[in-house]
């Protein structure tokens, strides 16, 4: 249909609003309740247009266009109301400022103010006190409020909180939180996305408070976790000042972590300088494992001669593999492959792995025998739009990918999707759940199959699929004929009546998606836990489709990309397996360095807890570690740090000093991800690009020129050349790196900066330039040709609790903080949010033993202890307590986590061990639930 | 602290119960927070928490519904209150006086708007039960309402009347079906289900009666039922707006306490025409014992069988229930009531779609006033011819006025459309009072118009509004040589801002600023910036305003300056 907009004739389609078509006509009309993210208020009446033959103005936001529509958006009467309306706005709004002041054209208000010609004028009496709710990370000040309820529906329609509404009535009416209380009374999770949606700054961040409009803004990725919200980094005086979400998997979405915990940036710990132990700087010994001696500041030579030094000494006299590297999923596509590279090229070792191998190696392991992919199959956008069902087990995935998990919440909400989540701990998400089931720590797998037993017996199974695109199905049924509804309740202790719900869910809805984290891999049968939800995704057809898959939600942000550039022992980039002669054939040749040394092994290399054993027994002799902290997040930690102390000669690179690089012999310094440019793929295998928003004016550097700069004193010391086409070590820009690992990656190239600055959202495998990339995995086919069912059977965890050790621990992480925490624990607002190890603790056995809100416990566990505040909360089911590993020495949850392995991937049993709990304080029965 | 580092507080075992009561049904909420307030005499944070924990909806959400209506006190009043009526009417009574002597007495005084009983006035509300009028010193022993002779005037019919719905009311005992049956309650309803009648016919008789929606605006109901009963979407609901809380409005409330079963019947055809099952009367909670009464009628005609399954074993059923509202005038705009039913804030919402389209759950919904559905209920029972050749040639029926002031004869009476103001007031009101001279008139509610002597002899109908009066919902308060129009405008803007529901910008401030700058110019006199302001204020209330609430801020406003200039210029007034 066509109508007219002040004279200019625009196009519409039936069911656009007035101001749709506007907008894309290039035509303005002031609005301030709108927002194209949010569902439509009209409350402002800013935006009230004229329309021919009509004696009333409509609200351009909500008025749908019928055909020849005459609209006139500047008429003399509209404007007239329009500054009248403005003018009511004004006579209730103080922005503090004393003086009647030139408008700060930084919020739409006051740009739409000043759009008319008008003025703040002098502020009349405050209405409500400044700066009113404590939040560590907002600043609320009703005074610039206007009401038109942005936050609100940002809350309720992005984060899913529910924490604001308007109460009272008429010109009392006014912004609360809950009761009129504080924002984290009322389960505020501090996102912020009412701050980054308010109109006025009645909402801000605090750590933005009072700060003007940006210099720059540079977009880039958060480098908390997997999902890879995009953020833009706003810059003034080459400081960040504020970030804001702006990305394709985020929108303006950000979570607490992406939009607050940006400061550590700034933090005075930041290493500045390169750092060598006196004793190395001597050429000698040092005196005892006790302790490694004074660091000395250094410049760069000798910092990198010191590694290069003992790395040839080791290599000489104990070969190749007496080296060993930690790479980083922090760190950048390019610095991964960089390292992995160095590893494998120039010192001639597997021996490369990194926190992957923490998380979701059992995830991969299974994932590739079984489909032959290890990566999540799906993207969160498919998932958040069109799954019918969601089986969320072991994930936490509103605190661990809270901007994932707040469009599951959406999809609930909105679209009525089902949700079942499997968890023994009562998480967040489970408020939103079709059906919570509460499995005992430990039975995934029997819960698993006791939902497929159930679904054979209703015939719920996709037989079509089964037939044509699996093997193994006969024997799964076999299997699975034990797994009687009587037999899982007795295992799992969950009902019966919902293992039937919860089968009849899966089996009849679809897509139907499968989403897990490490409460399924963090066990010494993670990788049967994770081939029994493969098997049950394939069982009921829900593989290679949109809304569906199988999708481990990984953890950093660039743990995807690390995996891909091959910081494994067992695979060259491309999971290219190191056992296959012809990939080594064909690595050697495109790596190819003159002399040449030994070629590499045909086996894989140690896995990191390996490693860092070895490094303890001195098999291996230097250990260089790129920005890990072993030291907070590996189990057992008692065992680690003897290992460590024992450590010949270690090497880490890092941007704080950290609990690791206390142990470590040279400390280099590297830049954080808003100081360097690379690329990052998130959890749906998304290449995205980060961006230097802030130049580092200490002698820092960028992790790949470092390595890079390694790579060439290595080849220089040794005397040789590169010869093949991928052997050099000259990189000028980290594009050159990813044009380079393009060539020898067949999933990533087609991947190129040129495309990624391009806009091009490539989820790979990318074969090739001209190739859009592939966010469904396994469509038509599986990677592996057919897939495969496995029989899977329920075991019983490495440790279970007895009578000196009555209660499961369970481990994870919080809202708040990110693993380690070194950056989290550095940014004011996470911090003061969350400022101390608190261990969950189920209420009646609060009031069993005495333990009231302010008690102070210890954890104690077979190989070590930990102190810890309690929260006592229905979060955890009775004889299970749960602490995290966020913060150090002996609040640190990992120096009582069992170092017990899953035998195929070798990933530790983080989620159980027997623990006691004790009270440090005097019981105070009194207060028990206060 | 974390977010979940709540405390453990377990929900007070009584809220539970109160939860349970009302089935933990969302949309029940405010009925949640109705019998705590009736419990506690208020509500204090901790309940609403406990109410929203258990209901399962959030907190926040709960507290904004809470806070919205002024029948609920949070925190808890240390008594019930007594709630004394600043309406305009009962203001010119000396109400305010009465209500700060209360206080000094030691009484929990609170203000209320308007609460419908114009007739009695200075009036209050107590714990469930009206008073008036009543005296500073006289509060609990001042009659109920119904017991007055102010009352009683009712039941002689005045010269010039056409009783339709008003018909019998002197014999009629509204609280016995029977005796409501014996004068011809529910007859249409039986003639329908026995001659099987189709709802079309129903329609077309109700549509070619030319009835007129009640609630001020005119609307012709026979085309929004028509509407609603094209609709293809089940289910559809019919709901009867008895939130009468229009300043000067008492006629629903007189129907109801007279005739309750007619506007059952009448909504009950209405359900048949267009394809309902399930019914609502949405009265104001300051309507409590007539609240009472029509739960007594619906019981009685369930009993009857004429509303529930199967009415008549016509296999029609027709479910009703009633949902008393908590203080809120916005909560009689039709999309606000729904909110309000649903168990949200009472804001507005945006048409279209209009609410016969997307109403009641997002369902076709039919919502009529209380008059309406008594007339519709009259015009089936005597015949749409009889109702055409009734009242006025042109504009024909009869409507319910009600005049109140400084005239000898005021209350409410039944009469036909196209009468005039001096007719109301010579011929109806028994003319102006000894010593008493006209002076203006506000006329159709707070949302009319304020009127000089030279729109006495308008004929009144919907379409009076062009010829600057307004007939509105048919109150009209007359005023004499004692009184300014300026007072009168200033009592209306209070009420406005007490009343506006605060979502849209020129109502919520513009109502303010409208009573501040009034309150300003009786103590001091208008400047010569007032006039332009006003005229800018009202152009922009009418113009921008979300909803009727706000635009009808400038019926008043624009009358008052129209009729009235010298009260807005400084010159006038020295």
């Amino acid at each position: 249909m066509q109508i007219t907009i002040n004279g200019q004739q625009c196009q519409a389609t039936s069911g656009q609003t007035i101001l749709q078509v506007a907008r894309e006509n290039g035509i303005e009309i002031p609005t301030l309740c709108y927002h194209p993210d949010l569902s439509l208020d009209g409350s402002c009446r800013v935006c009230m247009v004229d329309v021919e033959g009509r004696s009333d103005p409509v609200a351009a936001c909500m008025q749908p266009v019928t055909d020849g529509m005459d609209i006139q958006t500047e008429s003399a009467s509209a404007v007239r109301s329009r500054k009248l309306t403005l003018d009511l706005l004004l006579s209730q709004y103080n922005d503090g400022r004393p003086e009647q002041s030139a408008v700060n054209p930084d919020t739409e208000f006051e740009h739409w103010v000043h759009h008319y010609g008008m003025e703040i004028p002098t502020a009349p009496e405050a209405r409500f006190p400044v700066d009113s709710d404590p939040n560590p990370a907002i600043t609320v000040d009703l005074n610039k409020c206007i009401l038109c309820t942005r936050c609100i529906r940002a809350c309720n329609e992005i984060q899913g909180r529910f924490v604001w509404d308007i109460a009272y009535r008429g010109n009392r009416a006014k912004l609360v939180a809950g009761t009129d209380t504080t924002m984290l009374d009322a389960r505020c999770e501090q996102c912020g996305a009412c701050v980054a949606y308010c109109p006025t700054g009645a909402l801000e961040d605090r750590r933005s408070f009072g700060v003007d409009s940006a210099e720059k803004v540079v977009q880039s990725v958060c480098t908390y976790c997997g999902v890879g919200c995009g953020i833009n980094l706003h810059v003034t005086d080459n400081v960040i000042t504020r970030t804001t979400g702006n990305g394709p998997v985020n929108g303006k979405h950000l979570c607490v972590k992406g939009r607050y915990g940006y400061d550590f940036i700034h933090h005075p710990d930041r290493l500045t300088r390169p750092m060598v132990r006196e004793h190395v700087l001597r050429g000698e010994k040092r005196a005892s494992n006790e302790s490694r001696g004074a660091w000395v500041e250094v410049d760069w030579d000798i910092a990198l001669n010191a590694i290069v030094d003992q790395m040839i000494t080791a290599k000489n006299e104990s070969g190749a593999d007496s080296i060993g590297f930690l790479a980083s999923a922090k760190c950048t596509i390019e610095e991964n492959y960089l390292l992995q590279k160095f590893a494998r090229q120039i010192i001639g070792t597997h021996n490369i792995d990194h926190c992957a191998r923490l998380c979701h190696s059992s995830s991969v392991s299974a994932l590739q025998a079984s489909v032959g992919s290890g990566a999540m199959s799906n993207t969160m956008d498919d998932l958040a739009d069109e799954a019918a069902a969601y089986f969320v087990i072991g994930a936490n995935v509103t605190e661990q990918h809270p901007v994932f998990g707040s469009r599951v919440r959406q999809a609930v909400l909105q679209r009525g999707a089902k949700l079942i989540v499997a968890d023994p701990r009562r998480i967040d998400i489970t408020e939103f759940a079709t059906l919570h089931l509460r499995q005992k720590p430990g039975t995934d797998t029997a819960l698993i199959n006791g939902i497929m037993h159930i679904i054979l017996a209703n015939g719920w199974q996709d037989q079509e699929f089964i037939d044509q695109r699996t093997e193994g199905f006969d024997e799964l049924r076999t299997s699975l004929e034990r797994y009687t509804p009587d037999v899982v309740t007795d295992l799992t202790g969950v009902p019966e009546h919902q293992i039937h719900e919860a089968a009849e869910i899966m089996g009849t809805s679809k897509p139907a998606a499968a989403v897990w984290g490490m409460g399924i891999t963090q066990h010494v049968y993670g990788v049967i836990n994770a081939l029994s939800l493969v098997n049950m995704q394939m069982l009921t057809g829900n593989v290679g489709i949109p809304g569906g898959g199988l999708n481990p939600l990984r953890g950093q942000n660039n743990v995807q990309g690390a995996c891909d550039m091959g910081a494994l022992p067992d695979v060259f980039p491309g999971y290219q397996k190191v056992i296959d002669p012809a990939v080594r054939e064909k690595f050697a040749g495109a790596w190819q360095l003159e002399p040449a040394t030994n070629p590499l092994h045909d086996h894989p290399g140690l896995t990191v807890t390996e490693m860092i054993e070895g490094a303890g027994d001195c098999s291996i002799r230097a250990l260089f570690i790129l920005a890990e902290n072993p030291l907070m997040s590996d189990p057992d930690i008692n065992h680690v740090r003897e290992c460590m102390e024992a450590a010949e000669f270690v090497a880490v690179q890092e941007i704080f000093p950290s609990e690791t690089s206390h142990y470590a012999d040279v400390l280099l310094p590297g830049v954080s991800w808003a100081e360097k440019q690379g690329t990052f793929a998130n959890t749906d295998r998304l290449v995205q690009m980060i961006r230097p928003a802030i130049e580092n004016e200490t002698e820092a550097m960028p992790d790949w020129i470092i390595l890079s700069e390694l790579g060439r004193r290595m080849l220089e010391r040794e005397g040789r050349t590169p010869v093949g086409q991928q052997a050099g070590w000259d990189y000028q820009h980290p594009s050159e790196i990813m044009d380079e690992l393009a060539t020898v990656t067949p999933s990533y190239a087609g991947v190129n900066y040129g495309r990624i600055e391009a806009g091009e959202e490539l989820r790979w495998p990318v074969p090739d330039t001209s190739h859009p990339g592939t966010p469904v995995l396994h469509i038509g086919q599986f990677t592996s040709g057919l897939g495969k069912f496995h029989v899977c059977d329920h075991l019983p965890p490495a440790e279970v609790p007895d009578d000196d050790y009555p209660f499961f621990l369970t481990t994870g992480r919080v809202l708040y903080h990110w693993h380690g925490a070194e950056m989290t624990r550095r940014s004011q607002g996470l911090i003061d949010t969350y400022p101390e190890s608190l261990v969950e603790v189920n209420p009646a056995d609060a009031v069993r033993m005495g333990i009231h809100s302010h008690s102070k416990l210890r954890i104690v566990s077979r190989r070590g202890e930990m102190n810890a505040g309690a929260l006592i909360s229905e979060r955890v089911p009775e004889g299970v307590v749960f602490g995290n590993f966020h913060f150090p020495g002996e609040q640190n949850v990992n120096n009582v986590t069992n170092n017990a392995r899953d035998p195929v991937s070798k990933i530790p049993e983080y989620k159980l061990c027997a623990v006691r709990v004790e009270v440090r304080d005097a019981p105070d029965i009194r207060n028990v639930a206060d | 602290m974390p977010s979940y580092r709540m405390p453990l507080r377990k929900p007070d075992p009584k809220i539970i119960d109160v939860v349970e009561s009302i089935d933990r049904d969302p949309e029940r909420i405010l009925e949640a927070f109705q019998i705590l307030q009736s419990r506690h005499a208020g509500l204090t944070s901790e309940m609403i928490d406990d109410v929203a924990h258990e209901m399962k909806i959030p907190v926040a959400k709960a507290f904004g519904v809470a806070t919205f209506y002024s029948m609920l006190s949070i925190p808890p009043d240390p008594e019930p209150a007594l709630y004394v009526c600043d309406g305009v009417v009962c203001w010119l009574k000396g109400s305010k006086e009465i209500a700060s002597r209360a206080a000094e007495q030691g009484r929990t005084v609170r203000r209320t708007s308007c609460l419908g009983l114009c007739d009695c006035a200075p009036a209050a509300f107590h714990d469930g039960e009206q008073f008036g009028p009543i005296t500073s010193d006289v509060i609990d022993d001042a009659p109920a309402v119904n017991q007055t002779p102010e009352h009683q005037r009712i039941f002689s019919e005045r010269s010039g009347e056409i009783r339709q719905m008003l018909h019998d009311i002197e014999q009629i005992n509204p609280r016995s079906i029977e005796s409501a049956i014996q004068f011809g309650a529910y007859s249409s309803l039986r003639e329908i289900v026995e001659n099987g009648k189709s709802p079309g016919s129903v329609l077309d008789e109700v549509h070619r009666s030319g009835v007129l929606g009640r609630g001020g605006a005119g609307f012709p109901a026979g085309r929004k039922w028509r509407s609603a009963a094209a609709e293809v979407k089940q289910p559809k609901y019919v709901l009867c707006n008895a939130d009468e809380s229009e300043p000067l409005t008492f006629k629903d409330r007189i129907l109801i306490e007279t005739n309750p079963h007619q506007i059952i019947e009448g909504m009950i055809l209405c359900g048949y025409t267009v394809g309902s099952s399930e019914g609502y009367i949405y009265i104001r909670g300051e309507y409590e014992p007539q609240a009472r009464l029509l739960e007594l009628a619906i019981r009685q005609a369930e009993e009857h069988n004429l509303l529930g399954s199967n009415i008549l074993g016509s296999g029609f059923s027709f479910h009703l229930h009633l949902h008393r509202g908590a203080g809120a005038y916005i909560c009689g705009e039709a999309s606000a009531m729904i909110s309000s039913l649903e168990g949200r804030r009472g804001l507005p919402r945006f048409k279209p779609p209009r609410t016969t389209t997307f109403g009641f759950r997002g369902s076709p919904t039919v919502v009529n006033n209380v008059e309406t559905f008594a007339a519709a209920a009259r015009i089936a029972q005597i015949g749409a011819d009889n109702y055409l050749t009734s009242g006025d040639q042109d504009y024909p029926g009869s409507k319910l006025y009600g005049v109140m002031g400084t005239i000898n004869d005021p209350g409410l009476f039944e009469a036909p459309y196209r009468i005039t103001l001096r007719q109301i007031i010579d011929e109806y009101g028994g003319g102006m009072l000894a010593g008493s001279e006209f002076h203006f008139a506000l006329t159709g509610g707070a949302a009319g118009t304020i009127v000089g002597p030279d729109k006495l002899d308008i004929p009144l109908d919907f379409d009076a509004g062009s010829k600057g009066i307004m007939l509105g919902a048919g109150g009209f308060l007359i005023c004499d040589q004692s009184v300014s129009p300026l007072q009168v405008l200033r009592e209306l803007a209070f009420f406005f801002e007490q009343e506006s529901c605060g979502k849209c910008t020129p109502c919520r401030i513009g109502t303010v600023e409208l009573r501040e700058k009034l309150d300003r110019m009786l103590e001091f006199g208008p400047n010569p910036t007032d006039l332009p302001r006003l005229q800018e204020l009202a152009v922009t209330l009418r113009r921008d305003s979300f909803c009727a609430l706000g635009q009808s801020v400038a019926d008043p406003l624009e009358s008052a300056i129209d009729q009235f200039p010298e009260y807005f210029t400084p010159e006038a007034v020295n």
